[in-house]
């Protein structure tokens, strides 16, 4: 895997966020939704021969489909496609380390949790998980609950982890949603909390109004998404650890 | 090296854009294919399906026999997108349509619906006929 950069930017340590395809697409339509609303460059991509060979078309030009926009303060992954497991630890691997040089400060990683009575939830919950005692104590500061025992799976899961390597704070941001449907209400509750994390403002105004719409065009992704999820074990965040402290 | 499998997975979404592809061109009713997902919880047999867009009951039609399930859904107007994926012209749907195999026995009269905010939800007891084992 490697990750190519298409334009030179000077990054003035930045935030990283993360968002790729899983539970309820949350952190892929909050991705989307920042890349719109802040007019995010197209900064780099991930190409790997085990990604599916998929390019994607963006007015009239194909572009590849796991992507890195930014500007000198935010750096945004995300994914039109689903992340095959096999390359997980890789892209975990790849993007910390990318993040590192750039001189992030912080990351993180968008992502949704499922409950069963999602259905009659108008404002979903947002809970946080800490790499570290720093982004722990950001959490507790901004006044988000924090997930304190559990299984974690997925690309945040290994992201996280790689970046106590580096001794850099991260932090995921997981919201109650649908497990296999797009979520754009669970997407707009995670911005709210990487606005109060970050000092950011960006509205979900609109990301509300279009949430049928949204609904509608995650469809496909979704559906190629439920394999990956399967894949990523993802049940398993719903059980116990064995061990007690 | 691929996962086991994704051969299975890369067929089955070529299957499913052939299906979209059909469903686009097979005259004047274009419909969409909702998503939905099956579950079984306390011996009732759960099916949602997500209907953005539809905005009340009275536009869904539910066909139930022993066997399957099937879905209609009318917009109120038709959906409409410039550009649908690499078609590139002017699109709109006007219905969601599915058929739902029922994976065991059921009894018909006590199926319950309910739609809230975009997911139907259908409950569907099984009969199946649970025994008590005596345990020596």
């Amino acid at each position: 895997m490697k990750l190519v950069e298409d334009l030179q930017m000077s990054f003035k340590s930045p935030i990283a966020v993360e968002g790729l395809p899983d539970i309820g697409l949350v952190g892929t339509i909050a991705a989307s939704h920042i890349i719109e609303q802040l007019n995010l460059k197209q900064v780099a991509h991930l190409e790997s021969d085990e990604f599916p060979p998929v390019m994607v078309l963006h007015g009239g030009v194909i572009k590849n489909p796991v992507s890195i926009y930014g500007n000198d303060k935010l750096i945004v992954l995300t994914s039109e496609i689903p992340i095959p497991v096999i390359t997980i630890y890789d892209t975990a691997r790849v993007i910390t380390r990318w993040f590192k040089d750039k001189g992030i400060t912080l990351e993180v990683s968008l992502s949704g949790f499922p409950i069963q009575d999602r259905v009659n939830i108008i404002e979903p919950k947002v809970y946080a998980v800490a790499n570290n005692k720093e982004s722990k104590d950001i959490l507790n500061k901004k006044e988000i609950e924090v997930m304190e025992e559990g299984f974690l799976s997925g690309a945040y899961a290994l992201i996280l982890k790689e970046l106590i390597k580096y001794d850099l704070p991260a932090i995921a941001l997981l919201s109650q949603s649908f497990l296999k449907y797009p979520d754009p209400a669970a997407a707009a509750a995670v911005i709210l909390a990487l606005n109060k994390i970050a000092g950011m403002d960006i509205g979900v105004k609109n990301l509300l109004e279009k949430g049928d719409e949204i609904r509608i065009k995650a469809r496909d992704l979704m559906r190629q998404s439920e394999g990956t999820i399967g894949d990523m074990l993802k049940p398993v965040e719903q059980t116990i650890p064995i061990m007690y402290r | 090296m691929r996962s086991k499998g994704i051969p299975y997975r890369i067929d089955k979404i070529i299957n499913e854009m052939e299906d979209e592809f059909h469903q686009l061109w097979s005259g004047s009713e274009r419909w969409l294919e909702p998503l939905s997902e099956i579950s079984v919880i306390n011996n009732d047999i759960i099916i949602t399906v997500d209907l953005p867009c539809i905005e009340n009951k009275d536009n869904i039609t539910l066909n139930l026999n022993e066997h399957s399930l099937e879905i209609k859904a009318e917009f109120i107007k038709p959906i409409k997108w410039e550009r649908w994926g690499t078609i590139q012209k002017e699109i709109g749907f006007i219905t969601y349509k599915k058929t739902i195999n029922i994976p065991e026995k059921i009894n018909l009269m006590k199926v319950k619906a309910k739609f809230n905010r975009g997911i139907l939800t259908i409950t569907i007891p099984s009969v199946s006929k649970k025994s008590n084992i005596k345990i020596d």
